[in-house]
Order: structure tokens, then C-alpha cells, then sequence
């Protein structure tokens, strides 16, 4: 028996992995399905009432300087493309890791680094092998680092107060930072990862790098239906208001917004309440210094700007309270007193009004709904003639065409898979393979209706050979790269450990959340398995269908099976849905094309095979330093790539993969081990086919990519040796220089973005 | 003392006014609330009577919370005594500053009750109440924003209702004076024995904030006919 299961597994492995190019091609974003957000815009009480008015508020709160502490916008971060080309003051020295120089800056490979260093080409790869495709050859590793490049935020401070009116800084105590100084001058703090871009990020389940951000907005923290304290105030009458709990799906943007408006790295003082930001902000004139085009996508059609063809003025014509009242339901803001119950400013004042405390979820749900217009489908790949059977792309240059099949060849389609090009885009890819009437989408001249062919079909439907189907799961059993009894674990899908950096520089998805509960999906489901289910706080996990695993956890041969990577004797499984209901069992099987695998470890076996600890290999997982599958959209532009910015060039991209990652983890996913990128050409024809994924809306920031003017801080006067004291903000703080984006309209600017490594020291 | 208060206000505009255009700026609000109604009541029991239908009138009653000393509140209100009878009830509120923050937000709360004390169960009573408001909202100088609020509910809920003004001088919005009226009908039954209550909330609140070494406030034309208004304004004060 034990020999059947092990032919079995490698069988798995060999047909998956290893033998020929297969999954899913990449596939047009237009009319791909937005994940649905239930109750925001639509039904019989809806938050939102006026989805445009919403949309503008998000644009410009997204964009409006005055939204952080000292100058920081969302937009200051992604301003590129979606993201941030800045190459001054970028290097967080790797806060969030376990390793001893977590707080101090490496020597890269320019010779220098660390605060307001400039950052030059030489400094990238910031993990180098001798020979850049085999770790193993040469002098093997020659530089490595914990640092990150990323973006430079906030001074932050301790807040103390703000104009409600004018001005863009906040009050703070503000001094040098401990980290972020240069010789005790104090220097902007820089996150700890690179800003990954917002355009097309609402097909993602969940945001963030490590998914922190919930795929459920629960109206006033990132953190879904996790935190018990979390809700919004509803006016149910003239004198009386209740806070309730809110459980929006599909809306993990509002969850980002919740994080970052709060992050003392991105962009405020400590102490300051998303309820201050809004008594900050409510009376004010949106983007009051900063230029509004007169053909601004979103705010022109709507009348709300000064400007004209012949003068840009700055500001909009309503104030954020207005837009507000506008845009949601009044029973989330007409509640005539303010109160204690409320709270009050945690540097004092007057308790908050209903309209502040609920400043949370206005801000986040307007970001949401404006993010949700950044779809970049207008790309070579989005627009090309494509064969009517396989889907597959016609109408790309040659080489460009020979490109994907290194994609599929290389199987970087199997994580960068469905429209979005990431597997993270869960609920979006199962919606795609989803046999829907009616529902068509590509464009005009090469519809293809949604089903399980919608991502092509060979030999089988494509997209399953990415674990892609109707039911979206948001946890697979897939191989990792470990020894063979240990490389079948259970992981998030779409979150994967792909070896970019030591992973104790960065434990990503195994990270815990602002309650020690685990971050990832996988670590709960453990819990399921084991009957825990006080510690399942995402709803998700309790839909897992474990017979859509690529590894099977379980399996009923009707007999006894003795396997030390399966739950395979009868006693010890039970059918999956079973302590559900005979219902659910009977749903879960309908999905399933192997019925063998529609179980689970009972209870108990799943409890005894974790207290067997290490010895046990049937519950491992892939958690630690695993992170979001990027979109591979624009990615031309998106630089420096990976969650800690380290690679400048697609071509050190390729290199990485080529050979198979920097480091090589236990949690090591199993297709990361693509030695035919070791071939120049080939990596030559991916880029190429990478750079059809780019939308000439995006390189040239029009409609819906247009934006305001907005002034970034760009590093200090002086260098990493050498900065000068005096900023405005505090004589302890050093000079700044500023780049400003001059405001664009619906039609875009004459020059094109660049490349990221264009913006490097050659 | 009271009428000096009144007379204050615009008095302060108009020197404030003339003052900007020289060395600072002021930030002030003005804004109004107005209610009409009427009450009109049948039984639906055409032997019957109106005798044992109470209705009665309470408040207003006020609340504030401001920061600013110069802050200041005025009403007037007409009781109800008779059925087809149209009574008003004004509210008014204002502030000036010409350096700093204040915040001043004032609430007038008041309701009429009904009630049918009749012991014959075929009395039903048929109660309207007719009502209008007007809104005005005015912000002047540098950073203000106001709105007058208007707000009803009926004990029971069955009837609700909620409008706003909001007036913005800040930036380059300026939004100001903005008005807004409107009218409805209430109609309601009530048996022997029911009570009903309509309750009526009418807010003002203003927000300033003034820098007092600010560039030169363009004074609208608006703002001086406003402050020269305002010379000729009744007063009408609660005793």
C-alpha cells in the first residue's frame, strides 16, 4: 500500500511540474469579474448612494497631501504606474525581521546605502551570486541583505493636533528617528516593503504583501471579522445610534486604507485616529494646494474643479464633508450630537461626531471604489486577436508570441494565472471558470464566454492545472521544493515562498495579526482540521474543499493506506463537509473530479498528528516568508520588483528564477526551479511577452490613470554621509527636496513612464 | 445686555469687514432656522367631538456646546393654543472670530403631543399636521463652515424626515450664504386611548478659524448686504 501512494504522488508531481507546458494562457482583463461587493452600491439599503460622487472622494483623498501627517499621500507611493520610482531615501533596514541587523543598514553594492542614500543600478540585485543563474557555481553568494527598498513615508512624531482648515502638516512632537537619521538628523522613514501598485490590486482576495489586509472590511480596521471591538455607527433614530458590525466582502482595499491611513512609516503621527484625520480634513477643500486638471476623468464630468483649459487651479469647488454627505447613506452620518460615545482625541478636544467616527470606512470605501476604476485591460495582450478554440493570443510580434510559451513552458502561468495574471485574484479567477449565462468576456472581435475553457483548453480546461475552479478556495495542498515525505503543505493560494531573501528577514504570511491570531488561511484551517473552530476567524476557511488540493491531505481508497504525507487510514478520515452537514458533503463532492481525495483527517487524527510535531509530515505548511502572487500587469513599469524591491530589472527577475530563487526553504514552492531561464534567449522572449502585459492608459496616465498635481518628498539635501538639519517640520530633522507630478487629465501626458531602472545612478 | 448682543453681530461684520481689507480677517457664521405649521384634526365618528382630543406643545428646549465667548443663540417661538391656526418657531445662531479656532454647535429640541383621552371607542381622531421650514446658512471671512439642520420623527417612528443647509468659505470654495426650504403633511390616526408625539430638532453649528496675520479676505458683496440686513433684523429672543 505504501507503494501505491508514494507512485501516486509522483505521479501527482511529474504531471503537474515537471513534463510538458500546460495551465492556463494569459487571458484579456476586459469585462473580467470585478469580485462583487454585496450592500455597498446596490440593494435595498446601500452605503453608498451616489457612486460617483464616492469615486471622487476617493480620488482625491487618495491623492490629497493633507491626508497624512507631514505631506504623505496614498499617492505619493504610487504615483508610477501604481507604484513609486523614487530612488532617494527608499531603504528600510529590514524592521520587520527576526535577524540581528533588522535595525541596522547594509553596504550595497554601490558601496553605500542606508538613510537618503541614492540608490544606483550597481546596488541591484541586492542578493548577488557570482554567477547570476547557478547559486551554486563561482563564488556562489557574493552580497546579500535584509534591507528593502521601498518608500520613503513619514517623519512621523507624536500628534497633538491639526487645522481643520488649512495647512497641510499636523501638529506633532517631532524629533530625529533612533533608525532613520543621517549622523542624528533625522531622515523620512521608509516602509518595510515596496509599494506594490494599486492598479488592478481589486482582484486580489486579499492586499498587502502578506494578505494582513481582509478580504472583509469591517468598516473600521484591517481586520475583518477578526476584531471584536470593529464596526461603524448607524443612526437608527432621531436620538438614537448603535454601533453595528459590518461584513463587507470582496473588500480588502477598504481594509488597506484602514492600515495605511494609520501606519507611522507611510504616513502619520502616533496618536492621531482616522476619527482626528477626519476632523482634520471634513471642512476642508479637497486637494487645497495641489493643481486639479480641468479634464480630470473623475472630477471634470462631475463639475467639481476651478480649472479651465487656459488655467490649472488647485482645489476642488465642495468640501469633504459635503462629498461625503453626498456620496453614503445619511443614517452613517446625520446624527445630530456628538458624544462620548464616540470618543474623543487621544491628545484631547472635544468628543467626535458621528461623521468622524465613521471616518474610517467613508475614506476606505472611497479608495475602494476608486481603486476599483484602475483596471488596466487596454494592453497589447488585452486587445490581440486571439484562435477561437485555444484562445491563444495571434495577433502579438513573434517574439512576443514565443514569449508565452516560455511562460507556460517555465510555468510561471500556474501562480501569474487568469486575467490579473496572479492566483491571488481568488475569487475573480473562480467567477472566470464559472459557467455563467450570457457572461462573455475579451474583446469585441474575441469574446469568450466564462466557464471552465475561459483561460484555454488543450488536452483539459487550463485553469485547473492552476487549482483554479468554480469554488474558490483560499487554501491549497501543493509541493514545495523540501524533501520528498516533506514537501506536500498546505498554503495560502496565491501566497507563495519564492526564495527572494532569508526568511527570517521577513516572515510574511506566518506573521500574526494585531490579536496573535495567524495572518494566513492556512494556519486557521489547521486549527478546522483540529476542531478548533474558536480560531477560525475568517469565513473562508471554512469552505476549503480539500479534493481541489493538488496534494491530497486525505484519501478513501476503501481500503487501509499507510502514507507519511496522506491521511489515509479509514479510521482516522471523514468526508470533507462532514461535520457540516450530509448537504455540504454532497456541495463539496459536486465540485470535486476526484472523489478519493473529498476527505479530511478526523478530528482526532488531525490533533495527533500535530502533537507528533516534526515527526508527523501530513500538516505541514508553506506559510513562513511566503507572499502575494504580483500581478504581472505593467510590470515593465513596476519596478524594483519582489516584496522587498530588490530586483531593478525584469531581466534580474529572470535571472532569479532561472536560478531557482536566492534561498532555498523547506517552504520553497515547488515550481520555483526553472533552469530553461538560463537560456538568454528565452529570457528575451518573456520580456517581451512581459511587455504586452503594459497599458499605454497606464504609460501615459490616461483616463482612468490621470490624476492631480501632487509635490513628493524625494529624499534630503545632501547625500547618505551627509544631510542638513532644518526642516520646516523641526530643527532636528533634516532639509528635504521635493519632486512634483504635475496634474494630468483624461488624455494623458506627451512622455511615457519609464522603466524604474531608468531613474537608477548608471 | 441682550440687544447689545445683537447688535453686535453685524456691527462686528461690518467693522471686520472694513478691517480685512487692511491688516486681518475674520471668520463668522450666521445662520437661521425657521418652522411653520398648523394643526388640523376630525373625528372620523361623525357624532363625535374634538373634546377629548389634548394636544400640547413642549420646549423648546436648548443645548450648545461652544468654545467661543462671542458665540450667540437667539429664538422665538409661538405656543400652540388652537387647531388651524399657523404658528412659527426661529432660531438663530452666530459666531466671529478673528483669530484662532471656535466651534460653537446649538440644538432646539421641541415636540407636540396628541393625545385621545375619549372613552367611546368610535372616537378616532384624524390629525394633520401641516409644516414648512426655511434653512439659511451664511459663513464669512476666512475658514468657515455652518449648516442649519432640520429634523423630525414621530414617537412611534411612523414619520421621519431630515434636511441640512451647509454653508463653506474656505479656500477657494466659497459656498455661501445657502438656503434650502421644503414642506410636508403629516397625517395620523388616533384611536381612544393612543398617544402620538412629533418631535422637531432644529440645529445650528459653525466651525471658524481665523489667522490673524492673513492675507487681506476679499469681502463678497454678499457679506456687506447681509451685515446691513441684519441692522434691520427683528430680535426675537427666548425670556
Amino acid at each position: 500500500m505504501k507503494f501505491t501512494k508514494k507512485l501516486l504522488v509522483i505521479g501527482s508531481l511529474a504531471l503537474s511540474q515537471v513534463t510538458f507546458a500546460h495551465g492556463p494562457i494569459p487571458v484579456p482583463l476586459i469585462d473580467a469579474p470585478i469580485p462583487p461587493v454585496p450592500g455597498l452600491t446596490d440593494g435595498a439599503d446601500p452605503i453608498v448612494v451616489n457612486k460617483d460622487m464616492a469615486i471622487a472622494l476617493g480620488k482625491a483623498l487618495f491623492w490629497d497631501t493633507s491626508v497624512g501627517s507631514d505631506g504623505m499621500a496614498c499617492g505619493s507611493c504610487h504615483f508610477h504606474a501604481g507604484v513609486d520610482s523614487r530612488t532617494k531615501n527608499q531603504i528600510n533596514p529590514g524592521i520587520l525581521g527576526n535577524l540581528e541587523s533588522n535595525e541596522s543598514f547594509s553596504i550595497l553594492g554601490s558601496g553605500a546605502g542606508g538613510p537618503n542614500h541614492n540608490l544606483s543600478l550597481s546596488d541591484f540585485p541586492l542578493t548577488e551570486y557570482d554567477n547570476p543563474l547557478d547559486k551554486e557555481s563561482g563564488l556562489g553568494l557574493t552580497r546579500t541583505t535584509d534591507d528593502a527598498i521601498a518608500s520613503s513615508g513619514t517623519f512621523s512624531g507624536e500628534f497633538t493636533g491639526a487645522s481643520s482648515f488649512t495647512g497641510t502638516n499636523d501638529e506633532c512632537v517631532r524629533s530625529a528617528d533612533a533608525i532613520f537619521n543621517v549622523h542624528g538628523t533625522g531622515t523620512r522613514r521608509v516602509e518595510p516593503r515596496n509599494a506594490p501598485t494599486m492598479i488592478n490590486a481589486v482582484f486580489n482576495h486579499r492586499n498587502f504583501w502578506d494578505g494582513r489586509a481582509n478580504n472583509v472590511f469591517n468598516g473600521s480596521s484591517p481586520w475583518g471579522d477578526r476584531d471584536p471591538d470593529a464596526g461603524v455607527w448607524v443612526k437608527t433614530g432621531r436620538r438614537s445610534i448603535e454601533k453595528q458590525r459590518l461584513h463587507l466582502i470582496n473588500s480588502s482595499l477598504a481594509s488597506q486604507v484602514a492600515a495605511t491611513s494609520l501606519s507611522q512609516l507611510e504616513m502619520v503621527c502616533s496618536n492621531r485616529s482616522n476619527s482626528d484625520l477626519g476632523r482634520k480634513v471634513l471642512l476642508r477643500q479637497p486637494l487645497q494646494y495641489q493643481n486639479v486638471h480641468y479634464q480630470d476623468s473623475v472630477f471634470g464630468p462631475l463639475n467639481l474643479t476651478y480649472s479651465s483649459a487656459n488655467e490649472q487651479k488647485p482645489g476642488l469647488n465642495k468640501t469633504y464633508k459635503t462629498m461625503i454627505r453626498e456620496a453614503f447613506a445619511p443614517k452613517y452620518w446625520s446624527y445630530t450630537r456628538r458624544g462620548s460615545l464616540f470618543g474623543a482625541p487621544a491628545s484631547g478636544g472635544r468628543a467626535y461626531n458621528q461623521m468622524e467616527a465613521n471616518f474610517t470606512m467613508f475614506f476606505a470605501l472611497a479608495v475602494q471604489l476608486y481603486e476599483t476604476t484602475l483596471v488596466s485591460d487596454q494592453a497589447p495582450i488585452d486587445t490581440t486577436t486571439r484562435d477561437p478554440e485555444t484562445y491563444f493570443p495571434t495577433g502579438l510580434s513573434e517574439a512576443a508570441a514565443r514569449g508565452i510559451h516560455v511562460f507556460t513552458d517555465a510555468h510561471c502561468n500556474i501562480c501569474h494565472a487568469g486575467p490579473a495574471l496572479t492566483t491571488a485574484a481568488v475569487t475573480s479567477n473562480s467567477a472566470l471558470v464559472t459557467e455563467t449565462p450570457n457572461a462573455f468576456f475579451g474583446p469585441d472581435h474575441s469574446r469568450r464566454a466564462f466557464g471552465p475553457a475561459a483561460m484555454g483548453r488543450t488536452t483539459i480546461d487550463d485553469a485547473r492545472d492552476a487549482f483554479i475552479f468554480s469554488h474558490p478556495n483560499v487554501v491549497n495542498r501543493d509541493k514545495t521544493r523540501a524533501g520528498f515525505d516533506t514537501s506536500d503543505r498546505l498554503l495560502d493560494f496565491g501566497y507563495f515562498n519564492t526564495g527572494v531573501a532569508d526568511p527570517e528577514s521577513d516572515l510574511g504570511l506566518a506573521a500574526k495579526d494585531d490579536f496573535n491570531n495567524p495572518l494566513s488561511f492556512t494556519d486557521q484551517y489547521i486549527e478546522y482540521l483540529q476542531g478548533n473552530t474558536e480560531n477560525v476567524h475568517d469565513a473562508s476557511v471554512n469552505k476549503i474543499y480539500s479534493c481541489l488540493f493538488n496534494s491530497q491531505l486525505a484519501i478513501n481508497m476503501g481500503f487501509n493506506i499507510t502514507a507519511p504525507n496522506v491521511f489515509g487510514i479509514l479510521a482516522d478520515i471523514e468526508p470533507d463537509g462532514n461535520r457540516e452537514s450530509p448537504d455540504e458533503i454532497a456541495i463539496r463532492n459536486a465540485q470535486c473530479f476526484n472523489q478519493n481525495g473529498a476527505y479530511i483527517p478526523t478530528m482526532e487524527a488531525a490533533k495527533a498528528a500535530i502533537l507528533d510535531g516534526t515527526a508527523d509530515k501530513r500538516l505541514l505548511t508553506a506559510t513562513r516568508a511566503a507572499f502575494k502572487t504580483p500581478t504581472l500587469r505593467n510590470i515593465e513599469l513596476t519596478g524594483p520588483y519582489m516584496h522587498n524591491g530588490s530586483m531593478a530589472t525584469l531581466e534580474q527577475v529572470l535571472e532569479f528564477y532561472g536560478r531557482s530563487g536566492n534561498f532555498h526553504e523547506d517552504e520553497l514552492h515547488g515550481l520555483i526551479n526553472i533552469p530553461l531561464l538560463s537560456d538568454p534567449a528565452k529570457r528575451a522572449d518573456l520580456i517581451a511577452f512581459l511587455k504586452t502585459l503594459t497599458d499605454d492608459r497606464v504609460r501615459y496616465k490616461r483616463a482612468p490613470f490621470d490624476h492631480p498635481e501632487i509635490v513628493v518628498p524625494n529624499g534630503h539635501q545632501g547625500d547618505d554621509l551627509t544631510v542638513f538639519a532644518g526642516s520646516p517640520l523641526d530643527a532636528s530633522l533634516a532639509k528635504e527636496d521635493f519632486l512634483t507630478i504635475p496634474a494630468t487629465g483624461s488624455n494623458g501626458v506627451e512622455s511615457p513612464l519609464l522603466p524604474f531602472e531608468s531613474f537608477l545612478i548608471p | 445686555m441682550i440687544i447689545s448682543k445683537k447688535l453686535l453681530f453685524p456691527a462686528l461684520l461690518l467693522l471686520s469687514g472694513a478691517s480685512s481689507q487692511n491688516a486681518f480677517a475674520i471668520s463668522a457664521y450666521n445662520s437661521d432656522a425657521s418652522v411653520t405649521y398648523s394643526i388640523s384634526a376630525s373625528n372620523i365618528n361623525t357624532s363625535g367631538s374634538l373634546d377629548d382630543l389634548d394636544i400640547f406643545d413642549d420646549g423648546p428646549y436648548f443645548y450648545d456646546d461652544f468654545t467661543s465667548s462671542s458665540s450667540q443663540t437667539s429664538e422665538s417661538v409661538e405656543y400652540f393654543s388652537d387647531l388651524n391656526t399657523s404658528y412659527s418657531h426661529s432660531f438663530q445662531a452666530e459666531d466671529t472670530i478673528s483669530d484662532g479656532s471656535a466651534y460653537s454647535e446649538s440644538w432646539w429640541e421641541y415636540s407636540i403631543g396628541f393625545e385621545n383621552f375619549s372613552a367611546n371607542s368610535d372616537d378616532t381622531y384624524k390629525i394633520t399636521i401641516d409644516y414648512s421650514y426655511d434653512l439659511t446658512a451664511r459663513a464669512i471671512g476666512e475658514n468657515a463652515d455652518t449648516d442649519a439642520i432640520f429634523e423630525y420623527e414621530s414617537y412611534n417612528g411612523r414619520a421621519r424626515g431630515y434636511d441640512y443647509i451647509n454653508a463653506s468659505i474656505t479656500g477657494t470654495i466659497e459656498n455661501s450664504p445657502a438656503s434650502t426650504s421644503g414642506s410636508k403633511s403629516i397625517s395620523f390616526f388616533l384611536e381612544a386611548g393612543e398617544f402620538e408625539e412629533i418631535y422637531f430638532d432644529i440645529g445650528l453649528t459653525g466651525y471658524l478659524e481665523a489667522t490673524p496675520e492673513a492675507s487681506p479676505v476679499p469681502v463678497p458683496a454678499a457679506f456687506w448686504l447681509f451685515g446691513s440686513a441684519l441692522l434691520a433684523f427683528p430680535r426675537f429672543r427666548k425670556s
